[in-house]
Parts: structure tokens; C-alpha cells; sequence
């Protein structure tokens, strides 16, 4: 292990060997209030149980109910409940003080089913309650965003599934059949971690709007010689084995017959991003996932051979740990005599901007690959490196998305010119683009321009997706 | 969006079949409520509400189980968004819509969503029926556009609520209630049935969003209006707060006083639409009905009821028309003549709208009348209960003048010295005359 590992090891250890209970239950909400920091929720204290976090001397609340002055000013609330009523998952606030307000939503479900319908979405000045019903759960956004009833009902869905990554839904509705009133909290303890940043990405990646993933951009050599350093003596029960770069994807291998599902990945670099513990170690844990085969579980293990470079393997078989390990060993033996993987970390580190690409007034811009299922986008740079901004950028991307893919009236082509930006958005049956342009360029250079980048885009292809990864 | 239900499949049905029907959305239920009438404890408190109707006959308890969940709902999005609670619910079949139109006073509608039922063929080759749930054709601000449209036109008729029944209504009085539940049922219960949820988008400027197209005239026409308004306001001895014209074809707006706020103008042009209707209407009836019975009918003079027709005209026709002489209003020739559509005419046809308050009204005294046979207009509505005999027809043909009573909004000049949201609060009221000028061309009908 490298210096870096063992600091990072040692402080893990400190946070997580706790003196007295009340000191690790105080972590714990430390954990989850810094896991939950959306900075867009303003947050109070509470005198008694307060405690301050980080340089910005922010103070946060520990036990938050709908009683609290906070609750309405959060942005966004996502609850999850039992068909009966019981909590299992709120994003803000304790779950035992929110009981009361579980059993409304559930009558208020039930009133409807009695009636054999069942409630979609409210709307109540700027607020929206989506609902989304998924037996024996029931799942709930409350969000004064702008968001889309149809955003929000995707990311109730993304939460769904990762429930499902941690129980199968075979167990699922086991349990529930069984007892209706089980307390699925117990079961679910120590993965809230993982709802939690979910949550908080949803803000922040648009891989979840676009259902694709982002790709790191590497030159093509430098992908092969990775790629060929996976196709090198598979072990006999893997499924896939995935090279992730600070949330972004490397390379994969593959069977030739089953790709992974974008939503399965998302859940998986969810779980890297979302907990600490995976950076220290080799980890081997089970998890199912649930777009490629909701029943069962499969392994995966996970390592990080880099600073911010993982590599994750999914294996049938739950005995082959060491198998996977050695395996890795070898990678990582091949990856540094040749240098991969030096040349990997200063890939990860330094990101192209859309200033590299040359088109004055070209602010930002998304492109999804239709036929990889993958984006790209720049780094953000002034003036959206002000989190007003960012956020302010990330709602137009999604009003943009909303509005070209509405249900009943579909666009191909979408031009918003705002007070601070203009965006265009052009969808055709290869892929789709979202551009940013400065608020007073003209109409006919933001064509010139997106097809300018367009072109840059194309000859680039090959450095910016993964156009061909290898299969067995 | 679309759910699939598994029907049995349709015997004869053909390969891609086309769509088997669909069916237009139509109003389920609609209420007014007030949870703080009756018995606030009282879980089944039925007092709280003050109207109800729906396209099939529902027993209380359900009743009470609707306004229950509306309550629940108003409860639980207020949680979340203190300042603005519920307003539409989308389910799977239906969409509530909810509006708060004084503090604690309820409105709430629930329409069924148009289906579309079509079939396809499911991957087995069997024959499948989908249900879809048009949920996208009705839009969220035009059903809550509804509600707004219908709570303004009964303020304009009927007061507040608030003023019935105060806001905390523990202490009302049951006669109180059952003065509030009656003006709500009579207004409500007519009014509601009336929309078609269909063609709502295309009827959205002239309903929901009570728009008024204006009539373009000439400078000097709108010149002459207004010195024509002008001097009736002083000549006669009402005292005439507002006055309107409007031209009687289209109820588009050919001039209104300017201290009437455009509100209120709103309101009063739907009111006179709705005039016109039901006098058209009438008319209709009574061609029907002349047509059917050929005898001739003899006019039967009674003097108390010439009298009175000589009191209403003595504050209003003969005086108005002269005002109106310009030279293509031409006087009707033939005696006994019923005032009728006009085939032509250069100038529009105007109905002037008369607010008078109420205090001067019972002073009725006038020029004496003219010869009773001329008729150039007609009262819609007017300031005393009056019978109008048709000179020409028999005594079954007689029309009721109303009297139709309307709440405004303070004197816009008071209110722009205020803020408008809180200063006009208390509403006047006022006596709404309406009177119709037909032209008639020599000869002609």
C-alpha cells in the first residue's frame, strides 16, 4: 500500500473506532449530514445538538421533523415507505420523527387504490409531489426545484433500483408477503450511505437525465493498452470487468452478448463515490443488479490500483476473491511497466474545457452518443464554477431535455435564449446535443458554431468514447 | 400516461384494428366546502359542505370522504409549501382541482380523463385492448382557470362568502348557512354543468380567461359615445355610476367608463352575453310559438300594466333614443311592431349597461311617455320588476324584466390609490340595467 492508502486507512480508522456510543452515533450524523450536503438546502441550528463541520463554519441540524422551521426550505425531500405505512429511507431528517407524515402519504395512496386509481404527481405553487408506487415500496419526491414530473420520477426509479442492488426483489417482496409490517431499515442499514449521495448526484451528473454514461477522454492507445491489459487472463466466472476514473468510465470488458445497462453502472460508480471504505482496501461485496437480472446476487470487487482509478469486477461465483485478486495483481503489474497507468492518473487529472476547443462564446455543452449510450462534457469553467450559476446551468440543461422530450409533443430542435445564456438543443437519431452559448450571440453563429463543434467532436470521437471495448 | 389493460380479446377484430372509441373527459364531482362550519370536532361534520353535485347520485359518506381527502391534501402539501397549498392532483384516471377562494372557503372539482381505447397485437399474436388515460389533454391552468372563472362571476352576482358567513364560522347562524347554500346552489348548479372539458383549450380566452374583444370604431364615434354617456349620466335623475356600450352582435366592447376597473368589465360582458342568450332564446320560443298558433291575437290593454310600462320607459326610452338620433337609426313605422334583429345597418347595434346605486333607483320619476307603440330597445334587465307587454301579441307573451344586482370592486379610482391586492376589499353594490337598441330598417324587421 502506498503512503496515501495508509493515511487514508489510518484516518478511516479513527473516524470509524468510536470511544463511547454517543460518539459514534454523533459520527454517524456527522457522516450522513456531510454525505447529505446539498448547499442548496439552508440549514439552521438547533440549540443543544448542534455541531459545526467545515471551514465554512456552517452549523447543521442533527434531527430535523416537519415541525422544524428547516423542512420547508429544503429543496428537494425524497421519502421512501412501506406499502404499510412504515419508514424506510427519508433524505433529510431522522426517520423516526417523520413516522406521522409516512402514515399521510400512505392513506392518502390507499384513498386513491380504494378507488382503483392511482395518485401520479401533485402540483402546489412552486412544489411538485410525485409519487411512484412499486410493490411492496412506495416512493416519494417533494420538490420545489423546476424539475420535471418526469425527472423526478426517474430519479424515484434510480432509487428504487438501488434498493434493489442491495436486496433483490425477490427478497423484496419475500419479506414483505411474509411480514407487511417489517421494518426494512434493519435490513438496509449501513447502504443508506448510498441513497444518500445518490441523492446528491442527481444534481450534480447529467448522466442520470441523459441515461448514458461519461467517459474519460484518453487517447486511443492509451484506452487499447488498458483494454488489452483486461482481455489478458480472465478468470473463469467473471461477468465484467470495469476501469473507473473519478466517476468516469475507462474502459469495460464485456460478454459479447450482454452490455451493461447504463442505470446498473450509474449504481455501481454511485457506490464508489458514495463511500470512503471502498478507497482502502480491496473490497468484496454482493450487490444485485437490477436491470441486468433483478432476482439474484452477483460479487463485485472492487480496488483501487490508483489515486482516483478503480477497478471493479463482477463475478457469479462468490468464492472466487482471490481469484479476482491475483487477477488484479497482474493488471496492475502490466498497467505500470508499460506506464498506463501513471498516464491514466494524468488523464483523470487534467480534463479538457470548452475553451481547448476554440469557438469563441461556446460556454459548455453535453453530447450524447445515441449509439454508445455515452456523453461527454468540459469541465466547467468561469463563470460556472460560481455554484449559483452551476445549478443554474444544470436546471436550464434539464428544462431543455424536458421540453425536447415531452410525450405528446416531441422537439428535434429547441432554442432558449435566457437573460445570462442561450442553449440549443438538437436531438437527431444519432445523437444529442446541448450547447451553451453566451446570452447576446445571434442565432446564425450558435448554428455556425454548433457545427463547428460537431466536426471537433467527430474527429475526436475515438479520444472522447469508448468506440469499441473489448468482449469475450 | 398509458396503462395497459388486459381485456379479452375482441372476437372479430381486425388485424390492426383502429382505435374503438374514445371518450371526452367530463366533470365527476365538484363541491364547495367550508371546514369550519358546524361542528369542527365532528369527523362527519356534514354542515361543512355547501354544495355538492355530481354526474351520479352519491351517498354522504362518500361525499364526506372526498372533502376529507381534499382537506388531507390541503394539509399535507402545506407542509411542505406553506404559502401556496394544493392546487391540481394528477392520478392515474382523474385530476383534482382544488382553489381557495376566500380564506377557509373551498372550491374543489374532480374530472374524469378522457379514454382512448384502441387495440394491438401483443407479441403472442392475441389481440389486446389498451386503456389510455389522456391525461396531457387537459391542462392544469385551465381547469383552475375554471374555478376562478366561476367563484368571480358569483362575487359578481352574489357578494363574497365572507360576507354570508363570516371567515370563522362558529358562530353563524343556521339561517346564515342556509341563505350562503342556497345563492351557492342556484348560481353553482347551472353553472358548472355548462363546460365542455373537451373543447376547453379553444374556449379558453372567451371563458377562462374572460377576454374581451373590443369593437374598433372611429374616433369620432367613440367621441360621440362618450358625450352621449355622458349627458345621460346628467340629464337623468339616476344616478349612473358606470355605463357601458357594447354592440349586441358579439358583446365586443365599444366603450366603458373609465373608472370601472377592466375586471369588472370582464365579468359584466359574460353577464351580458348570457343576457343575450337567454333573450334570444326567448325570442326563439315566442317565433315558435306564433308560428304554431295562426288566430289572430287581439292586444288587450290593461291600464295597470300600461302604466307601468310608461313608468319604465319614462327613465329610459324615449329619452335615451333621442340622445341616440343620429341619422341611421331610423324610428320603426309600423305601430306594435316587434322590435327584431335588424337585416342591415350602418352603425353597430348597442346595448347600453346602466350601474345605477341602489338608493336613487325607487325614484322613478320621469318625462311622461311617448306614444307606447314606438320601440326601439329593450330592457334585458332593469331597475324595478316590471312586466313588458308586446303590444302586438297576447297576453301570454310577456317578458319579466329582472332586476339584476352585481358587486364590484371599489371605484378603481380609490383602489389606485392604494395597493390593489388589499384595498378592495369590501365590494359595492350596485343595480345592473341593461338595454338593448334595436335598429330597425324602414319597412323592414
Amino acid at each position: 500500500m502506498t503512503d496515501q492508502q495508509e493515511q487514508e486507512l489510518s484516518t478511516s480508522l479513527d473516524s470509524s473506532s468510536s470511544i463511547g456510543s454517543s460518539l459514534s452515533e454523533n459520527n454517524k450524523m456527522y457522516n450522513k449530514l456531510k454525505r447529505q450536503g446539498s448547499r442548496s438546502s439552508v440549514l439552521a441550528t438547533r440549540p443543544g445538538r448542534s455541531q459545526s463541520i467545515s471551514k465554512d463554519s456552517q452549523k447543521q441540524v442533527m434531527n430535523e421533523d416537519p415541525d422544524t422551521k428547516t423542512w420547508s426550505r429544503h429543496k428537494k425531500h425524497f421519502f421512501i415507505l412501506s406499502s404499510a405505512g412504515k419508514p424506510i429511507w427519508t433524505r433529510y431528517g431522522d426517520e423516526a420523527g417523520i413516522s406521522s407524515l409516512m402514515g399521510v402519504i400512505q392513506a392518502i395512496i390507499s384513498f386513491f387504490q380504494a378507488d382503483d386509481d392511482s395518485v401520479k404527481c401533485m402540483n402546489a405553487g412552486h412544489h411538485k409531489f410525485v409519487f411512484q408506487l412499486k410493490d411492496p415500496l412506495y416512493l416519494v419526491a417533494v420538490a420545489k426545484t423546476g424539475e420535471s414530473e418526469a425527472h423526478l420520477r426517474d430519479q424515484l426509479l434510480y432509487l428504487h433500483s438501488q434498493i434493489l442492488s442491495v436486496l433483490t426483489s425477490l427478497q423484496l417482496t419475500k419479506i414483505f408477503e411474509q411480514r407487511i409490517n417489517f421494518d426494512l431499515r434493519r435490513l438496509l442499514s449501513g447502504t443508506e450511505v448510498f441513497l444518500d449521495s445518490l441523492s446528491t448526484l442527481f444534481n450534480n451528473d447529467h448522466g442520470f437525465m441523459l441515461g448514458a454514461l461519461q467517459c474519460l477522454r484518453v487517447s486511443k492507445t492509451l484506452r487499447d493498452q488498458i483494454g488489452n491489459a483486461l482481455a489478458d487472463g480472465r478468470p473463469k466466472d467473471l461477468l465484467y470487468a470495469i476501469i473507473v476514473s473519478n466517476g468516469k468510465l475507462v474502459t469495460l470488458l464485456r460478454p459479447r452478448k450482454h452490455s451493461l445497462h447504463p442505470s446498473d453502472l450509474h449504481l455501481l460508480f454511485n457506490m464508489l463515490t458514495g463511500s470512503t471504505t471502498f478507497r482502502t482496501a480491496e473490497s468484496w461485496t454482493p450487490l444485485c443488479l437490477p436491470k441486468l437480472n433483478s432476482k439474484g446476487f452477483l460479487h463485485a470487487y472492487i480496488c483501487y490500483i490508483e489515486r482516483d482509478t478503480a477497478v471493479v469486477m463482477i463475478s457469479t461465483n462468490k468464492d472466487s476473491f482471490f481469484e479476482l485478486s491475483d487477477w488484479k495483481k497482474q493488471i496492475v503489474e502490466t498497467l505500470t511497466s508499460s506506464g498506463a497507468l501513471l498516464k491514466l492518473q494524468q488523464a483523470a487529472d487534467e480534463s479538457y474545457s470548452a475553451s481547448d476547443i476554440g469557438i469563441p462564446a461556446l460556454r459548455h455543452f453535453i453530447y450524447k452518443s445515441k449509439m454508445h449510450i455515452q456523453f461527454t462534457c468540459p469541465e466547467l469553467e468561469a463563470p460556472y464554477t460560481n455554484p449559483v450559476n452551476r445549478r443554474r446551468l444544470h436546471r436550464l440543461y434539464q428544462r431543455s431535455h424536458d421540453r425536447l422530450h415531452s410525450k405528446t409533443r416531441p422537439l428535434k430542435l429547441y432554442y432558449l435564449a435566457g437573460e445570462h445564456e442561450s442553449i440549443l438543443g438538437w436531438i437527431t437519431s444519432s445523437f444529442e446535443l446541448y450547447v451553451v452559448f453566451n446570452a447576446t450571440v445571434p442565432k446564425s453563429t450558435v448554428i455556425t458554431s454548433s457545427n463547428h463543434l460537431l466536426r471537433w467532436i467527430k474527429k475526436h470521437e475515438d479520444m472522447l468514447f469508448i468506440l469499441n471495448s473489448p468482449v469475450f | 400516461m398509458s396503462t395497459a389493460t388486459k381485456d379479452s380479446p375482441k372476437g372479430n377484430a381486425n388485424k390492426d384494428a383502429p382505435s374503438l372509441g374514445r371518450t371526452s373527459p367530463m366533470l365527476s364531482y365538484f363541491c364547495v366546502y367550508n371546514p369550519t362550519v358546524g361542528n369542527k370536532n365532528d369527523e362527519n361534520n356534514k354542515e361543512q359542505i355547501l354544495f355538492y353535485t355530481a354526474k351520479k347520485v352519491v351517498p354522504l359518506d362518500v361525499k364526506l370522504r372526498q372533502v376529507g381527502l381534499a382537506q388531507a391534501l390541503v394539509n399535507f402539501t402545506s407542509a411542505f409549501s406553506p404559502s401556496k397549498s394544493v392546487q391540481t392532483v394528477h392520478t392515474q384516471k382523474a385530476r383534482l382541482v382544488f382553489f381557495q377562494a376566500e380564506p377557509n372557503f373551498w372550491l374543489h372539482m374532480s374530472i374524469e380523463l378522457g379514454i382512448s381505447r384502441y387495440q394491438i397485437r401483443d407479441a403472442n399474436g392475441k389481440l389486446r385492448t389498451v386503456t389510455d388515460y389522456l391525461d396531457a389533454e387537459l391542462n392544469d391552468d385551465a381547469v383552475e382557470g375554471i374555478l376562478h372563472a366561476g367563484y368571480q362571476m358569483y362575487k359578481l352576482l352574489n357578494g363574497t362568502f365572507a360576507s354570508v358567513l363570516p371567515h370563522d364560522a362558529n358562530t353563524a347562524s343556521l339561517q346564515a348557512i342556509r341563505r350562503l347554500k342556497n345563492s351557492i346552489e342556484e348560481f353553482f348548479s347551472d353553472w358548472i354543468w355548462k363546460w365542455d372539458f373537451d373543447r376547453l383549450e379553444s374556449m379558453l380566452f372567451s371563458s377562462v380567461f374572460n377576454g374581451i374583444p373590443m369593437q374598433p370604431i372611429l374616433r369620432q364615434s367613440y367621441l360621440k359615445i362618450h358625450n352621449i354617456t355622458e349627458t345621460i349620466a346628467d340629464d337623468m335623475k339616476l344616478d349612473i355610476k358606470h355605463l357601458l356600450v357594447f354592440n349586441k352582435d358579439n358583446a365586443s366592447l365599444i366603450y366603458h367608463n373609465p373608472q370601472l376597473a377592466l375586471s369588472s368589465v370582464q365579468l359584466l360582458r359574460k353577464l351580458i352575453v348570457r343576457l343575450l342568450e337567454r333573450w334570444s332564446d326567448m325570442r326563439k320560443a315566442e317565433e315558435w310559438r306564433r308560428t304554431a298558433n295562426e288566430e289572430p291575437v287581439a292586444s288587450k290593454k290593461d291600464p295597470k300594466i300600461t302604466s307601468l310600462k310608461s313608468l319604465t320607459k319614462s327613465f329610459s326610452q324615449k329619452n335615451i333614443l333621442s340622445y341616440f338620433g343620429s341619422p341611421s337609426l331610423k324610428p320603426t313605422s309600423a305601430p306594435g311592431s316587434v322590435p327584431d334583429s335588424p337585416i342591415a345597418s350602418p352603425e353597430p347595434n348597442l346595448i347600453a349597461a346602466l350601474n345605477v346605486t341602489p338608493e336613487i333607483a325607487s325614484d322613478s320619476s320621469g318625462t311622461p311617455s311617448p306614444a307606447p307603440s314606438l320601440r326601439q330597445g329593450v330592457f334585458l334587465s332593469g331597475l324595478m320588476k316590471s312586466t313588458l307587454h308586446d303590444s302586438s301579441s297576447d297576453p301570454q307573451h310577456h317578458r319579466n324584466v329582472d332586476i339584476i344586482k352585481v358587486y364590484l370592486d371599489g371605484d378603481s379610482d380609490e383602489c389606485n390609490e392604494l395597493s390593489h391586492q388589499d384595498a378592495c376589499e369590501d365590494l359595492q353594490e350596485y343595480y345592473f340595467v341593461v338595454y338593448k337598441v334595436c335598429v330597425v330598417v324602414d319597412g323592414k324587421q
